[in-house]
């Protein structure tokens, strides 16, 4: 039978209505993946320095915020210090500025020696290589457009290599993204690589996680609910699984009608 | 906070010329090289060439376009949404010569709709000169060579919108696509187009091969220009490509192999990763 | 020359970039750095070419007042009006980030939301059982599906850690990791054709040589 594409659509607007009011409380195992991403972070050395790159817009960022938020939390309450900027992804700066200022005031963090911005700068694997020779010179400003040179971390992060960086966290959902990361800066050296990244992503990027060039990932909304267990944190990404539940119930039950009608049509 | 007061190390060459850790990369390089332009000599010289495989989706381009020339609508080429850089863009500019000429052939509108300007600018000129040696030139239209927006959901939504208006017969989306691949894909359908959509981002397949007649998965696409142009001296750099890929699959059982028989020893891999 | 130039310097820039990536000389002489400036300003002197196509299309349809022609003022004046705030302001304008995060950012969401409709959409009219590798394909997409929603683990509690281990963990590693071997060969051996020479059609050529 053939079922107006817009009754479909009333359908998934309704549930998800549904089970934002009226959440089910589903419980959201934690895998493997999730403990070994989680601990990756955790085992860094005091005082590091890890670098967070937000390389999302805000089509991702109901996936890919919650994550972010999470992974400054872990890294605020580790006392490490971060260096958040991106390449190619302008948008995606300004997401992760609204996001850090609330988080770097809530853990008493001073810009400039505890974390700073560095905005989205245009080149992606291009810029990354820049950055690998000379930090401050190929970010040149911060977020407000202020010179480099007078902040203490940057000071003591003059190249983007493993003398310096301890991780990179990236959170990625295209080009440039994790695998510029992986190729331009971390293969071969001993910074640890931890991406987070959008469910559709998931499985193309598992291969680099069971090659060990990826520490960990966090992978979709699922894999941020457990993360933001893990750190203690429920967040935007826990409350989304019920929705996802509900939402999954409904394609199934879609491709089983679809194929009810076809099946009914050939014989 | 030992690795911050350590000393830099110098970087060190390999085997005297080679950047760390770079020479057994180049050694692929080279091999790579070397096999291509062996097989390209082959066919120079006119000795027999393996024949590419039947590509259903490459095979169905001139039935999309012939569909649009009977129907008088035009056909649309999206040639994903990254630039020059991405190798995946400099397939899509061999599939857009071959399908300019023959919509210049068939007097057929050609809608080339892009992300980014780089792109833009050279479909716009590969189109130029494929109208001018079909003998064409004024029926190329440069206003049907369009470049919409850089960012991804508004190019998107301008996509749609050329879509619902122009309403054209075929839509031909070859190149790098993300998130968007969907919401192409779909309304294409729903317009009933009949639609070839290709890309190596193996993460946009399903959605490519659920919602288009016909999917270009992965290398497919790689293939594209050599499949078309049907000269003897392209198809030798696709066999180049399959026996690299021969001897990466060696490689690889070679690698299961010492590892089953002898799992503490790391000979392949001190040799492929020590230089 | 008009062919032969634009291949001669995709010819040498090739060559010094394997010669930066691959050679100890390469990365000391650091001869890629002026080079990537170059793609950098390049790249932003083609997004004006972008304005010029887009005002030119826009104002020939306001001229010939083609239907939807008022969209057209609407993108005109959006496209140089926040084109001029950003000068002025700069991107931390207090007007310039209001209309981004407050105008420009839901906009995106809102058509990547699009997706999750033509997905269910996509769901009930292409996932047929046609033939037997598509009924595989089905259903071991539905297994998946449940497996990574907390739905599945409610009806049976091994079945995230089976999918996680057993589907995406080792069946689709392997099959992706061939795909990208393919991938990743492929498009090196387009970047090879066009570094040797054998692929023009970037350059307006008939594609082959």
């Amino acid at each position: 039978m053939k079922i107006d594409r817009r009754l479909l659509y009333l359908v998934a607007v309704v549930l998800v209505a549904v089970t934002v009011f009226f959440p089910l409380g589903l419980p959201v195992s934690v895998s493997k993946l999730a403990v070994q991403t989680y601990d990756a972070i955790q085992d860094l050395p005091d005082n590091s320095v890890v670098f967070i790159a937000p390389m999302y817009d805000p089509g991702t960022a109901g996936e890919l915020s919650p994550m972010l938020k999470a992974m400054l939390y872990q890294c605020m309450e580790r006392k490490y210090r971060i260096i958040l900027g991106n390449t190619g992804w302008t948008l995606g700066a300004g997401l992760a500025h609204t996001i850090i200022t609330p988080i770097a005031q809530e853990f008493n963090y001073v810009y400039g020696t505890d974390y700073i911005e560095l905005g989205s700068k245009p080149g992606g694997a291009i810029w990354l290589q820049s950055a690998k020779a000379d930090l401050p010179g190929a970010a040149i400003v911060d977020y407000n457009n202020n010179s480099l040179g007078q902040y203490p971390l940057m000071q003591a992060v003059p190249r983007l290599t493993q003398e310096y960086v301890a991780a990179a966290l990236v959170l990625d959902c295209g080009t440039p993204g994790a695998p510029e990361w992986l190729a331009q800066i971390t293969q071969g050296t001993s910074i640890k690589l931890i991406i987070g990244e959008i469910q559709m992503t998931v499985p193309d990027q598992m291969t680099f996680v069971q090659s060990g060039q990826y520490a960990g990932m966090i992978a979709g909304s699922r894999g941020c609910a457990e993360y933001e267990q893990l750190v203690g944190r429920p967040g935007a990404g826990l409350k989304s699984q019920d929705t996802m539940s509900v939402i999954t119930l409904m394609i199934t039950l879609f491709i089983v009608l679809g194929n009810i009608g076809y099946l009914t049509r050939k014989k | 906070m030992m690795w911050l007061l350590a000393q830099e190390q110098a970087p060190t060459p390999t085997l005297g010329i080679f950047s760390t850790g770079s020479a057994i990369d180049f050694a692929f390089v080279l091999l790579l090289g070397v096999i291509i332009w062996i097989m390209v000599a082959r066919a120079r010289t006119g000795r027999k060439i393996p024949e590419i495989r039947k590509i259903a989706g490459l095979e169905a381009v001139d039935e999309a376009i012939g569909r649009a020339t009977e129907m008088g609508r035009p056909v649309v080429f999206i040639p994903g949404i990254n630039s020059v850089d991405n190798p995946q863009t400099l397939a899509a500019f061999g599939m857009v010569s071959h399908i300019a000429r023959q919509c210049a052939r068939y007097d057929t509108r050609f809608l080339a709709l892009n992300n980014d300007p780089l792109p833009y600018a050279v479909i716009e000129e590969i189109t130029r000169q494929a109208y001018l040696e079909e003998g064409r030139p004024d029926a190329f239209n440069p206003d049907d060579i369009r470049f919409l927006s850089a960012e991804q959901f508004a190019f998107t939504g301008a996509v749609i919108g050329i879509f619902e208006r122009e309403r054209p017969a075929a839509n031909i989306m070859v190149g790098s696509f993300y998130a968007e691949s969907m919401i192409l894909a779909e309304t294409g359908s729903f317009q009933g187009m009949i639609q070839i959509g290709g890309t190596a981002n193996t993460h946009q397949l399903p959605f490519f091969v659920a919602a288009c007649d016909y999917a270009l998965i992965g290398e497919e696409i790689y293939a594209a220009s050599a499949y078309l142009s049907k000269e003897p001296v392209m198809y030798g750099t696709v066999v180049g490509q399959d026996w690299m890929k021969i001897i990466i699959a060696l490689l690889i059982v070679t690698g299961a192999v010492l590892a089953t028989v002898s799992p503490d020893s790391t000979f392949l891999s001190d040799i492929l990763g020590g230089y | 020359m008009r062919k032969e130039g634009p291949m001669i310097l995709t010819v040498l820039s090739s060559l010094v970039v394997v010669f930066s990536q691959y050679f100890f000389l390469g990365q000391k002489w650091a001869l890629m750095d002026p080079l990537n400036n170059w793609f950098l300003i390049s790249m932003s002197i083609a997004l004006a070419l972008g304005f010029v196509n887009l005002t030119s299309i826009h104002v020939k349809y306001l001229q010939r007042k083609r239907e939807g022609w008022f969209y057209s003022i609407i993108l005109l004046v959006c496209m140089y009006g926040y084109l001029a705030l950003g000068l002025i302001q700069t991107h931390n304008g207090l007007q310039f980030d209001w209309i981004y995060q407050n105008a420009y950012s839901p906009l995106g969401s809102t058509i990547f939301s699009l997706v999750a409709f033509f997905i269910t959409s996509a769901a009930y009219r292409a996932f047929r059982v046609r033939t037997k590798e598509a009924t595989i394909l089905l259903v071991c997409a539905v297994f998946v599906m449940l497996g990574r929603a907390p739905i599945g683990d409610a009806m049976w509690g091994g079945w995230s850690a089976f999918v996680n281990k057993w589907v995406i963990g080792t069946m689709n590693v392997a099959g992706m990791r061939g795909i990208n071997l393919g991938i990743a060969v492929g498009g090196f051996a387009t970047a090879l054709r066009i570094m040797l020479g054998l692929e023009r059609a970037h350059i307006g050529g008939s594609g082959t040589q």
